[in-house]
């Protein structure tokens, strides 16, 4: 995915004033920074949910569609609470995809994410993980190249959190990922990129951009140069 | 289920019990005071008056003819409230053109309505308008809260998985609408009822609920005259029992 002289305002706010980014195709870019740098604004525009100026696009050959092949996790796992965990996953997969295919392909991502046992729940009777993991599911079960996260693990603990994030690792090869975060932690973890966005008044600026290679699998994240990169965000983090 | 919640549900079906039964220990003390029985009948003369309604072919199409009236009005200001609240919704500006009219039909006095209506239409017709009127802008209200009501973050969410409309309205739409919906439907399906009977008195609308009342009255037939009242109570309090339970029924995860 491509992010080409990307502008948006919020009135006389500048957010974006011809924005680049690039997001190679099967990795995840973490996007940091303090509220109100243009993180779920950025989102936002990627998903088509607000006029903007500039180029977003997407796939291999470069086409121009706002919505196709877009998830999203929000900060609020966003469940309809009329409608079970198995259900609310459903609800967000194409309708014209075949019936049988959309319900093993839901069951699937529900096992994964363990909450078959659950699946049958309303919203309001299950807990945060279990509804997060849920808002994960929805997206995952959608099956499209990009795949945008807007904090999602926002007020788990942190065993929940490593736990989900576990389960996740493997549902996310192949897929691009754009994954907001405030968590230093989550960020090193789960990243193949790193930036860091300050709200300048000329819209937002990257401050701070960190490339990983280590494969996810394999790393170790009490390394030298794990620790290393840690040093460097942080103090990029407290700089804003 | 624990003792304390126990006891709050024989509560539930008690404590109803206990007050219907000290409001009849009530009026059958007042009737034996005041001692007269065409002014507060005995409770075994309404009941044999209410038999005798029951044994009659005239009751059954009076009832028939006041539940068609109440169930059109009350039809025609459900589709109308959908309609004009759809609109409000989609097109701003048609809720301020309509916010006078809703707020004039509103704050109108019911009786002004009925004598206006009496004045305008048939002794047919104008109870629909009565209840029409007054059940409208209720109906219409509470749907545009309702419309208002839709958790904004769900839209968005929709909206970002490109849900298809038909399954947004269905499975989002109105079953966020459905708890406001019930609630108003509940308060205005008796209010309708009592409408169009009060209509019927003031029109004099043949073989109508409202005209029997009316007979009784001006016969001095108390007991009849609550007979009647009885059978109304009944058939209100039928139609806000449905649509509890429908609700019941239809409000999932809540």
């Amino acid at each position: 995915m491509k992010i080409e002289n990307l502008s948006f305002a919020y009135g006389d706010n500048i957010i974006f004033d011809r924005f680049n980014l690039d997001v190679q195709d099967g990795k995840t870019v973490c996007i940091m920074g303090s509220s109100g740098s243009g993180k779920t604004t950025l989102l936002n525009c990627i998903n088509g949910q607000l006029n903007y100026e500039g180029k977003i696009l997407y796939g291999q050959n470069g086409y121009k569609d706002r919505r196709r092949g877009v998830a999203r996790v929000f900060q609020q796992p966003r469940l309809i609470p009329s409608m079970t965990l198995r259900q609310n996953v459903l609800y967000a997969m194409p309708a014209h995809m075949d019936k049988v295919e959309r319900c093993r392909r839901a069951d699937a991502v529900i096992e994964a994410l363990k909450i078959s046992d659950c699946k049958d729940s309303y919203p309001r009777y299950v807990s945060g993980g279990q509804a997060s993991r849920a808002a994960l599911a929805r997206a995952l079960a959608v099956d499209s190249d990009l795949l945008l996260m807007d904090e999602p693990f926002k007020g788990l603990d942190i065993k929940l959190k490593s736990d989900i994030l576990d389960l996740l690792q493997p549902m996310l090869y192949g897929k691009s990922v754009i994954f907001v975060t405030h968590d230093v932690e989550e960020a090193l973890c789960s990243a193949d990129e790193i930036y860091v966005f300050r709200k300048g008044d000329k819209g937002v600026e990257v401050t701070f951009s960190a490339e990983i290679a280590e494969d996810k699998r394999e790393r170790d994240m009490f390394s030298d140069a794990f620790n290393g990169i840690r040093k460097e965000l942080l103090r990029a983090l407290r700089e804003l | 289920m624990s003792r304390k919640q126990k006891i709050y549900r024989v509560l539930d079906i008690a404590l109803p019990a206990l007050t219907v039964a000290a409001a009849i220990s009530v009026y059958a003390i007042v009737g034996k005071i005041v001692g007269i029985e065409m002014l507060v009948p005995s409770i075994k003369s309404t009941f044999e008056e209410l038999f005798c309604l029951l044994a009659n072919r005239a009751f059954y199409r009076a009832l028939t003819n006041t539940l068609a009236r109440s169930l059109t009005a009350y039809l025609l200001s459900a589709v109308s409230a959908v309609v004009f609240a759809a609109l409000t919704k989609l097109f701003r500006p048609v809720k301020s053109a309509l916010s006078p009219v809703i707020a004039l039909i509103r704050v109108m006095p019911t009786m002004s309505v009925i004598l206006l209506a009496l004045i305008w239409f048939d002794s047919y017709q104008s109870p629909v308008l009565v209840a029409y009127c007054v059940t409208f802008p209720m109906l219409y209200t509470c749907i545009c809260d309702a419309l208002d009501g839709v958790d904004k973050d769900l839209i968005e969410m929709s909206r970002a998985f490109c849900v298809d409309k038909k399954t947004q309205i269905c499975k989002l739409w109105i079953p966020q609408m459905a708890p406001n919906i019930f609630t108003g439907m509940k308060s205005s399906v008796g209010l309708n009822l009592k409408l169009v009977i009060a209509a019927e008195v003031l029109a004099q609308t043949a073989e109508s609920v409202g005209v029997n009342m009316q007979l009784a009255k001006l016969n001095l037939d108390t007991a009849e005259l609550l007979a009647w009242t009885m059978v109304a109570v009944i058939i209100g309090g039928a139609a806000e029992l449905a649509v509890s339970l429908i609700s019941r029924k239809a409000v999932k995860g809540r």
